[in-house]
């Protein structure tokens, strides 16, 4: 019983959280709107009107999540649908994991280097990092999915429907130009 | 009957006409169904080609890829959670539930049947009724009735997705906040764009669905596996039965009705007609609250009415020149190439090239029920590949399909920021359909609600004195109190014993 309520506060206290959150969002919406809050010649409501309608909506709907948490409604019997269906949906990710971490920050990575090496520079690197954090540890294995997926899409990408892709920057812009000559 | 037969004669009696039917037809379905390229990527490249082909054959393969690219886009929608195109997006809110349950066969199979349903209707209405529904919606579909029938469907999604209706109804106010960045449809001025050129266009919507779909799907399934939570989806190759098909009879009949009115609006094309659809499968249900979590007619209805749609995009196309979508604009570049414009005279001046359209479109959603059912037991088997090595790929593919687009990295990085924000909006229970759905629908919206706006001289009281109109806000304003009341009831246990 103690461990229940414990884990309802706990969950009330994420509501709550996640509901200033909302109101900080709506609020900075709001004085950023100050900004190209002018009336237009067609139309005297202004650019701000529509992002004002939905200010309102994101700021009552921001009460209700509050208000919802401190209303004393009754414990919902076993078979309530709605729970069974929902306690299938994302309730067993736990907290952020390391790997997981490491899977937000390797594209960003990858995206950087994509802007500044090129698409066909980096994403070989990419590939090998990414399966390596999806747990692969087999060198085997990792060096062949890495070759065989990289050869995959350069032949449809490059070869077959010439996708333009990122070409880099300074020098890797030139190296980039030369490879995708000798492929096409 | 005898200018679709002549149609059909023509289509088929060249050896070359055949060959460029084939080819449209399983081209649509690859590009649509390969994960990072899309059916306006091959309609993109074919377009310069055209002009060496005979004005029939040109028109026909655009006419192919469009049907068999709507109903491509789904398969990828269904086993990994990315759309092939914005008309597929509602596809994955329920198919990738059922992959995830073992069911991407059945799921395939819903689509692919119900996608050759709702074309070969479509393609039939279209022949026999392109006058008559083009005038009636032409005629009575303004930006007031836009207005309203979006203003209802947003009332809809709100509950779509999540367990809180307070959560559903932020999360779709985050999606109509993201469609705010840009510049404002009727001035021009910009919005929280923070002096970023890039943000002047708005956030690429194509980038957005990829990051809260697929992006955030890698990055959830790589926090089951570092937890041990994660289960590997089962591959199973049943076909829907006869008897659980007659139970979406329905949900069929109502979406192929709704696609075909989206498909008529010009400017909505089969982006709005899915989404509605969906809605409307949510609202007519009895179990509302399983939609999005692996429920058919969250396949079937979407899947329906985007292949509804296609048809009737045929009729603001032709009649009027107006382009619901990317491809139906890229059909009026071939008439152009060919020297022709479309427009009310295209019937008098060049008949055979419409019904030679007709006649494709038609043996395309028929032709799609036949390679799809064998497509739905086999295709499925990629699930077998191990997820660790389906990320990396995921992410490439996603990566590509979000730069190819317009060339510009920042649509990847918005991708890649779009995956980590869907993630932690999933894991808290918001609703990232109701977000897509926000961006879509509040930037058809804002539109048509400035135009009503100015025409019911600036009186939102207006909305009620246009009897079309008011029958959408009144309904609009039930959904609100109807799912209000049903939560409340939830709640506070009101008659349970």
């Amino acid at each position: 019983m103690a461990e229940l309520g414990e884990a309802q506060n706990k969950s009330r206290k994420q509501t709550l959280i996640e509901a200033a959150i909302w109101l900080a969002f709506a609020t900075l919406a709001y004085v950023l709107a100050v900004e190209f809050d002018k009336p237009l010649p067609t139309f005297p409501l202004g650019a701000a009107h529509w992002p004002h309608v939905i200010i309102t909506v994101t700021l009552i709907a921001a009460g209700v999540l509050i208000a919802s948490q401190f209303l004393h409604g009754v414990s919902k019997p076993k078979d309530d649908v709605t729970d069974q269906i929902f306690d299938e949906a994302e309730d067993d990710v736990g907290p952020l994991s390391a790997q997981t971490i490491a899977m937000f920050i390797l594209p960003l990575l990858w995206v950087l280097g994509m802007h500044k090496l090129g698409f066909l520079v980096i994403t070989p690197f990419f590939l090998l990092a990414c399966t390596w954090i999806m747990g692969v540890r087999s060198w085997k294995i990792l060096l062949t999915f890495t070759v065989s997926f990289y050869a995959v899409i350069v032949l449809v990408f490059y070869k077959l429907i010439f996708t333009p892709l990122p070409m880099g920057a300074g020098w890797f812009h030139s190296l980039n130009g030369e490879m995708i000559g000798l492929i096409q | 009957m005898q200018e679709f037969l002549h149609g059909t004669e023509l289509l088929f009696t060249s050896p070359i006409g055949i060959t460029i039917f084939i080819g449209g037809l399983v081209g649509g379905l690859v590009f649509g169904a390969i994960p990072g390229l899309n059916v306006l990527t091959l309609a993109a490249v074919l377009l310069p080609f055209t002009a060496w082909f005979p004005a029939e054959h040109a028109i026909m393969l655009y006419g192919v890829i469009y049907v068999s690219g709507v109903y491509g886009g789904a398969i990828t929608a269904i086993l990994f959670n990315i759309p092939g195109s914005v008309e597929n997006a509602p596809t994955a809110f329920d198919g990738y539930p059922m992959t995830q349950k073992g069911q991407a066969s059945k799921a395939i199979g819903y689509a692919v049947t119900c996608s050759a349903i709702g074309g070969t209707l479509s393609a039939i209405l279209m022949m026999v009724a392109t006058e008559p529904l083009a005038n009636f919606a032409v005629s009575t579909f303004g930006p007031v009735e836009i207005t309203a029938l979006i203003f209802f469907g947003l009332t809809v999604v709100a509950g779509v997705g999540s367990r809180s209706l307070a959560k559903g109804w932020l999360s779709l106010g985050l999606g109509l906040i993201i469609g705010c960045i840009g510049n404002d449809p009727v001035g021009a001025t910009p919005r929280y764009t923070f002096g970023m050129l890039y943000l002047s266009g708005g956030v690429g919507f194509i980038p957005l669905i990829l990051g809260l779909f697929a992006v955030s799907e890698v990055f959830l399934q790589s926090q089951r596996m570092s937890k041990g939570t994660y289960e590997r989806p089962e591959i199973s190759v049943d076909f829907p039965s006869r008897a659980e098909f007659w139970a979406m009879r329905w949900a069929v009949v109502r979406s192929t009705v709704i696609g075909w009115f989206s498909g008529i609006l010009p400017g909505v094309g089969a982006t709005l007609a899915a989404f509605l659809s969906y809605n409307e499968a949510v609202r007519w249900s009895k179990t509302p609250e399983k939609f999005g979590t692996g429920e058919p007619e969250g396949v079937v209805a979407p899947e329906t009415a985007n292949n509804a749609a296609t048809g009737a995009a045929m009729i603001p196309l032709l009649a009027l020149g107006l382009p619901g979508g990317a491809l139906t604009a890229m059909m009026i570049g071939v008439f152009n190439v060919h020297d022709m414009d479309v427009g009310p005279l295209i019937m008098v001046e060049a008949p055979e090239l419409v019904w030679i359209l007709f006649a494709s479109m038609f043996w395309a959603s028929l032709a799609i029920f036949f390679l799809g059912m064998a497509e739905s037991k086999t295709i499925v088997h990629l699930l077998r590949v191990p997820f660790t090595l389906l990320a990396p790929g995921i992410m490439v593919f996603s990566t590509i399909g979000a730069y190819a687009l317009r060339g510009n990295i920042f649509d990847v990085l918005t991708m890649f920021l779009a995956g980590i924000a869907g993630y932690f909006l999933r894991k808290s229970d918001y609703s990232v359909a109701a977000i897509v759905m926000g961006v879509i629908l509040g930037k058809i919206g804002e539109n048509s609600l400035a135009q009503a706006l100015t025409i019911l001289d600036f009186n939102y009281l207006g909305f009620f004195t246009e009897p079309v109109a008011a029958v959408m806000v009144i309904a609009g304003l039930l959904t609100v109190a109807w799912s209000l009341y049903r939560r409340a009831r939830q709640y506070f246990g009101w008659g349970r014993k």
